[in-house]
């Protein structure tokens, strides 16, 4: 007899039914269904083209063909490792027709091992496809304001601060604050020993961090009921967090050749374009006074973006800090306005998914003990845990990370179907696709 | 000095008492929250080392906190913080009262009778640091009127390992502080201990520059006291006039030797530094001035001893800053037609070279 007391027809009638065929097809041993043909024919473009640049490596070396060779080689590695699969996969499903019982039974096994193992490949394998994103190799600087919303957005601000810090410092990551500017002075405090924060830096030094931290980026929505609040209500406020790469400090380590003094570059900022705002001293200066203004005020005339910074009591500091954060700014948008034009059209195919700073990426919601991230859909509890940055963070950044990268290889089969679209029927349509 | 208006004390009296309190010592409201702000954060790094600075020595302990202990140890570090208020209230400078001033990567104690380091002297030191780069691996630098040795430890941390320098200052609290920052610094991690090196010394001494010349000099640079006697009462902060060292702002008039007929009695340092670097000969000159006129006086100085220098330069108080519209960048000097003017702000610095 069933266990449940009580089952509804519809589901006994589903049941009943015997495993409808299409099920059958898709569980079967035909992994190619595992990676999309649009994709598996891009793979194979850029394996034959970095066979022939190694080929032509060998006769004459020429340092760009190298690295692009060494660009083409991650992909190359992934389809090969998926072919060798797929391939002892066909060799197995030969034997299984083989008269020897024992040999019959050996390849079955053998076969449902294999199976696990390509599905894992073609899963590396499109991820491999993806464009690695051009910072990923950066440090990166992680800003971090409060959203409007008075006053509880700044207290919270300063939880996903700390959060974000604990996080570093648990992992053992390097990192500085650049900037921690406190409303008011600094002169109250709500509970939790949180400050009104007004705006912060956090500078992590580790290279690979932007790639780490990049999926942070977006609004934090926070539900408590603020220690502020005297009727025990509810409120909602949101936290804004930015991630922009950075450099290192040494500039020899810069991973993607785009050192800031390179004209090219697009963190190069000429310094004839910025105004400095500075401590000017009315009297005479120098010997004379001893004023402790160091504020110091950056503003890039084109964009119109400008940086202030007043931490430091030494000038020269606040005016390094505030460069290093300009040129990421500017940077960030220069390349946010390269993308444009891809992001147009793959939101054009996708028609959703776009983050922006403006999305709601995460809530933490105090009373139910949970933080969620919208993007992923991953719900966890031990809320205190996830804002001591503990391993809860880990597990949700994670998420969200593997979200990206599937989002990534989503919009690029989109492309290349486009693509494969506008090659089967050459016309007005693929001209524009093409673009 | 503008009376603080009451609206302005009344405001400051509502974010906080302690900021009313700094009011009249800050002037603005904006400063005076700044200075509360590293009053409170000095406090806390004293009252309870931070939880996070047992991590990496990067991690920066600018982040404040405001203590998990009890009420007890909250009303201790309020007291603390009212009593340096109060001290910063009186006049006297941030820096007496935190005991510390931040330079470039460096961090230099400050007390009374030493003069502070200035943000335009900063300036310059970075600025002159990045212009002696590329030749700067066995320099030998020499640095007069060292105070807490800002300049020739700024140049030390940020030109490497090849560098030496030496710094000499007539005032025996300022030879020792200089000495304490370098082990301080050294503590710290930001500079290594050998290639500096501070000693007593009278500029005006005949025999020092003698036994100086024994080896070649490289660079010579000065942030001499530059200050007129009108100047000191006339144009000084009152904070500077009442707490930090006369000696280190106003060229006294004794024990400096004949005074040449042309030379202004504020001038008298730079007289002196130039016949020193006549005997030293050194590649590179670099004296810190009161303004622009003063460092035309130098440059002017220069030319009527007809000393060959290939490049002379004026900077101002931002060297690598872009100039304002109203600010001229050549300045005509007698004997010495346009000379360059660098940079935004007053003028700072004199700058010369010979070019090898």
């Amino acid at each position: 007899m069933l266990t449940t007391q009580w089952v509804c027809r519809r589901c006994i009638r589903e049941l009943a039914r015997p495993w409808n065929r299409q099920f059958l097809r898709s569980a079967s041993t035909d992994a190619t269904k595992n990676i999309p043909t649009a994709l598996l024919r891009r793979a194979q473009g850029i394996a034959a083209e970095h066979d022939k640049l190694a080929a032509a490596l060998e006769a004459d070396f020429d340092t760009k063909t190298a690295k692009r060779v060494g660009e083409l080689s991650r992909v190359t590695a992934a389809l090969r490792e998926w072919e060798a699969a797929q391939s002892s996969v066909g060799e197995l499903t030969a034997l299984l027709k083989s008269p020897d019982k024992e040999m019959q039974q050996m390849a079955h096994d053998e076969l449902a091992l294999t199976n696990g193992k390509l599905e894992t490949l073609a899963n590396a394998l499109s991820a491999s496809l993806t464009p690695r994103d051009p910072f990923a190799d950066m440090p990166c600087l992680i800003e971090i304001r409060p959203g409007p919303g008075g006053m509880e957005g700044r207290y919270f601000a300063d939880a996903i601060f700390r959060m974000y810090r604990q996080y570093c410092t648990r992992v053992g990551i390097p990192n500085k604050i650049l900037k921690y500017e406190v409303a008011e002075g600094g002169e109250s405090s709500g509970g939790a020993n949180e400050s009104p924060l007004q705006e912060a830096v956090i500078e992590v030094l580790e290279a690979g961090a932007y790639d780490k931290f990049r999926s942070e980026a977006g609004m934090h929505r926070v539900q408590r009921v603020p220690s502020t609040e005297k009727s025990g209500r509810t409120h909602t406020s949101a936290v804004a967090v930015w991630v922009l790469p950075s450099f290192p400090e040494n500039e020899n380590d810069m991973p993607n050749e785009t050192s800031f003094n390179d004209p090219n570059s697009i963190f190069y900022v000429n310094p004839q374009e910025v105004r400095e705002e500075k401590m000017r001293a009315s009297g005479a200066g120098g010997q004379h006074v001893n004023k402790t203004e160091s504020a110091i005020r950056l503003t890039h005339e084109p964009t119109g973006i400008s940086v202030s910074m007043q931490d430091s009591r030494s000038q020269h500091r606040n005016r390094e800090a505030a460069w290093t954060l300009l040129r990421s700014r500017i940077g960030q948008r220069r390349r946010e306005e390269r993308e444009e034009q891809a992001i147009a059209l793959r939101n054009s195919v996708l028609s959703k998914d776009k983050i922006t700073r403006a999305d709601k990426i995460r809530t933490y919601n105090y009373s139910q003990d949970r933080c969620t991230d919208h993007r992923s859909a991953l719900d966890v509890h031990n809320l205190p845990d996830v804002l001591e940055g503990g391993e809860t963070l880990g597990r949700i950044m994670d998420s969200a990370k593997e979200w990206l990268i599937s989002r990534d290889v989503e919009a690029l089969i989109a492309e290349e179907e486009a693509l494969a679209a506008a090659d089967a029927n050459p016309g007005k349509n693929g001209k524009k696709a093409k673009k | 000095m503008p009376r603080i208006p009451r609206a302005l004390l009344r405001a400051a009296h509502r974010i906080s008492p302690h900021l009313a309190a700094l009011l009249p010592a800050c002037r603005d409201l904006a400063s005076a929250r700044n200075e509360l702000r590293w009053i409170r954060e000095h406090v806390l790094r004293l009252h309870r080392p931070h939880p996070l600075s047992a991590s990496p020595p990067s991690s920066s302990p600018r982040k404040k906190r405001t203590p998990k202990a009890g009420h007890g140890h909250g009303s201790t570090i309020e007291a603390a913080v009212s009593r340096l208020c109060r001290r910063r209230a009186a006049g006297t400078p941030l820096q007496y009262v935190l005991g510390s001033q931040p330079f470039g990567p460096l961090d230099l104690a400050c007390r009374r009778g030493v003069l502070i380091p200035r943000p335009e002297t900063e300036a310059w030191a970075a600025h002159l640091a990045a212009i002696m780069r590329p030749g700067a691996v066995a320099a030998r630098v020499v640095d007069v009127c060292s105070g807490t040795g800002c300049v020739a430890l700024l140049l030390r941390a940020l030109l490497g390992s090849g560098l030496r320098v030496m710094g000499f200052d007539v005032e025996p609290r300022a030879v020792a502080l200089a000495r304490a920052n370098r082990e301080r610094n050294v503590k710290m991690g930001v500079l290594l201990r050998e290639g500096v090196r501070f000693e007593r010394a009278d500029v005006f001494e005949r025999g020092w520059v003698e036994r100086l010349a024994e080896r070649p000099v490289d660079v010579l640079v000065s942030n001499p006291p530059y200050i007129s006697v009108r100047g000191f009462n006339r144009d000084t902060g009152r904070s500077v006039r009442n707490f930090e060292p006369r000696r280190a702002l106003v060229p006294s008039p004794d024990g400096v030797g004949e005074r040449p007929a042309d030379c202004a009695p504020e001038d008298v340092f730079y007289a002196r530094l130039l016949d020193v670097a006549a005997t030293l000969r050194p590649k590179i000159v670099v004296f810190e001035v009161g303004d622009l006129d003063q460092a035309v006086r130098v440059v002017e100085m220069t030319t009527r001893r007809r000393e060959r220098w290939d490049e002379v330069e004026i900077w101002r108080d931002w060297p690598d800053m872009r100039p304002d519209e109203e600010e001229a960048q050549v300045v005509q000097v007698e004997g010495r037609g346009d000379v360059p003017v660098r940079g935004s702000g007053h003028g700072r610095v004199v700058f010369l070279r010979r070019l090898p």
